[in-house]
């Protein structure tokens, strides 16, 4: 068994999406990775495989015949993987484990029977190089991925500018076409199809026989395109200057979250002006959950300040679609006190007093382990979690009228935390005791809102969607309880599942 | 049940899983690595594959042991 401690640095990850012209932005870019359950930019695949690739003997890799992955979980940049190499249960197999805090994120397999090898180098006047590197990935839906056509694409890679990539990482020995076609399989997915929004599950790739050919040809076909979980199944097959191989890709595309619209919350929430002139201040307001409950409010007539970071565009079609009198963006940083205090400040001075305040803003959740490195992240997450909830909720207490209330979006993750959630579970627990402490110190009403999973783009992975419930849904019943002023001042409400689902019954009626 | 249905589903877990099911019908999710909620997707698919029929989409998120895998699929099947 050989063991190997890697770091992938964020450089790297560039250096392979530019030599690999797989620039897709799950990669490359901040603001779109933040978007994704992944929370920011994680490494390629085929990168990865790269990387444990190296510990590997070159004149073994060289009898390469067929190789799998299995991508379990992301790699993120600038973290320590461990890579294991244990030999398969037949002669002529290997199989390499990359794990992080005792956490699998990948399996390789390797098949090294061939023959004939590999040539380990293709001379520079043998290969035609030339990738179209400004070039953007391609958007389908699902029913175009169903329908599409076996294609061809032109694709030339550099090996050169792999080598030297796979050299810096400590691979010095992995042959050329091997670099060629891991390359190639991650251009496919991340550029051709699903393309943006591809999520690659895993590949076989298959050396063939036959010699090399001097052009380079690249067919591909959609093998499975399955509306229930998003998973697209391609068949790539390539040749050229360092042999043949054939590519079968296990992908999934990310399906659009849906985002909420008038009619999407009238179907939970009959419109009225039950809340005319209510002023309500909401974190998280401009995405997901947020979205939804700021567009509730709303469509009941109040008025609805909405504290943002970052997600400008969803605050402006937030406003176009449920009117800019009704939301009323204020950008800030949640975690950071000083920005607080500013934009209370700026409602102070305009004689606002609140009617609510809703905490729902909360970080990107990244799986953590019951290892003792992930202490220092879990609890991270925990401080930034609760940060995002308790700089608003305490700085807005001043201006929240005596018979208003609190809302706090936890739940039902804090009962059951899912594999991985055990940090989640521990921040929303402590959101909870706090809030229910701050509405019984300020004497009013604080509503606990523990929904089941929720459709948003936090948990848009591809078995995660199948039965999690809309925001609207659960935006409705705590609608129902603010609107219905049920219990006492200072009293704290638990809507669990249960209670959400039943509140929500559409045989219950409207308030 | 069902043995040979039984049977179908181990046969599609090792080649989905690359190893075989280490403790037959009664192996669950926690006693495999790999048997991951994506992994999952693709044995749902291989069983649908090598049977020939449709599953129900609850069975692409229900992970239980093998044997309620089978026992699902052979409900599914009628």
């Amino acid at each position: 068994m050989t063991a190997r401690t890697v770091t992938l640095p964020a450089a790297e990850v560039a250096h392979f999406a530019a030599a690999s012209a797989d620039v897709n932005p799950l990669h490359t870019d901040e603001d779109f990775a933040r978007r994704t359950p992944y929370g920011r930019p994680i490494a390629h695949g085929a990168l990865v495989v790269l990387t444990a690739l190296a510990v590997v003997p070159a004149d073994r890799l060289a009898r390469l015949t067929v190789l799998t992955a299995d991508f379990l979980g992301p790699v993120y940049p600038d973290v320590p993987y461990q890579v294991v190499a244990e030999q398969g249960p037949e002669q002529g197999r290997l199989r390499l484990r990359i794990s992080c805090r005792g956490e699998t994120a990948a399996v390789v397999g390797l098949t090294l029977d061939g023959d004939r090898p590999l040539p380990q180098r293709l001379s520079a006047d043998s290969v035609r190089t030339g990738v179209p590197e400004d070039a953007a990935p391609r958007v389908w839906s699902l029913p175009e991925l169903a329908g599409a056509d076996r294609w061809t694409a032109a694709y030339h890679p550099d090996p050169q500018r792999l080598r030297e990539l796979a050299d810096r990482l400590g691979g010095q020995g992995i042959p050329d076409p091997l670099l060629l076609w891991l390359a190639g399989s991650s251009w496919v997915v991340g550029m051709q199809a699903p393309g943006r929004d591809a999520l690659f599950a895993g590949l076989r790739l298959t050396r063939q026989d036959g010699p090399p050919t001097p052009d380079r040809e690249s067919a591909m076909e959609i093998t499975r395109a399955d509306p229930r979980t998003g998973a697209v199944g391609l068949r790539a097959t390539g040749s050229g200057p360092e042999g043949s191989a054939v590519l079968e890709l296990r992908t999934f595309v990310r399906l659009p979250v849906p985002v909420p619209t008038r009619v999407s919350v009238a179907a939970h929430l009959t419109p009225s002006q039950n809340l005319a002139d209510r002023q309500i201040l909401l974190t998280g307001g401009s995405r997901g959950f947020g979205a939804a409950l700021a567009g509730a409010f709303a469509s009941q007539g109040a008025t609805v300040w909405t504290l943002y970071a970052r997600s400008q565009d969803r605050v402006q079609a937030l406003r176009q679609e449920f009117g800019a009198n009704r939301i009323r963006p204020l950008r800030c940083d949640a975690t950071n006190p000083a920005e607080v205090a500013r934009v209370i400040a700026q409602l102070e001075s305009n004689g606002i007093e609140l009617d609510g305040v809703a905490v729902v803003a909360a970080p990107p959740l990244q799986n953590t382990t019951l290892h003792p490195d992930s202490v220092a992240p879990a609890l991270e997450f925990i401080q930034r979690s609760l940060g995002m909830a308790l700089h608003p909720l305490t700085a807005a207490l001043p201006l929240l009228r005596r018979d208003g209330w609190l809302l706090a979006a936890s739940s039902d993750a804090v009962a059951d935390p899912p594999d991985g959630w055990g940090h989640y579970a521990a921040a929303k627990a402590a959101l909870e005791s706090y809030a229910a402490y701050c509405g019984r110190r300020h004497g009013v009403r604080t509503l606990l809102l523990r929904p089941p999973k929720m459709h948003t783009d936090l948990v848009n992975s591809p078995t995660a969607r199948l039965g999690a419930v809309s925001v609207e849904q659960v935006a409705a019943a705590a609608l129902h309880w603010v609107i219905g002023n049920a219990g006492p001042q200072g009293a704290t409400t638990v809507l669990d599942t249960a209670e959400i689902l039943r509140t929500t019954d559409p045989s219950r009626g409207q308030p | 049940m069902t043995a040979p249905l039984l049977d179908v589903v181990l046969a599609a877990f090792a080649d989905v899983m690359g190893e075989p099911a280490p403790n037959g019908g009664d192996t669950v999710p926690e006693d495999v690595e790999m048997w991951t909620s994506l992994t999952h997707v693709h044995l749902v698919y291989e069983i649908e594959s090598r049977l020939d029929i449709a599953l129900p989409e609850v069975l692409l998120v229900h992970r239980g042991s093998l044997a309620t895998v089978a026992e699902a699929v052979r409900a599914a099947a009628g």
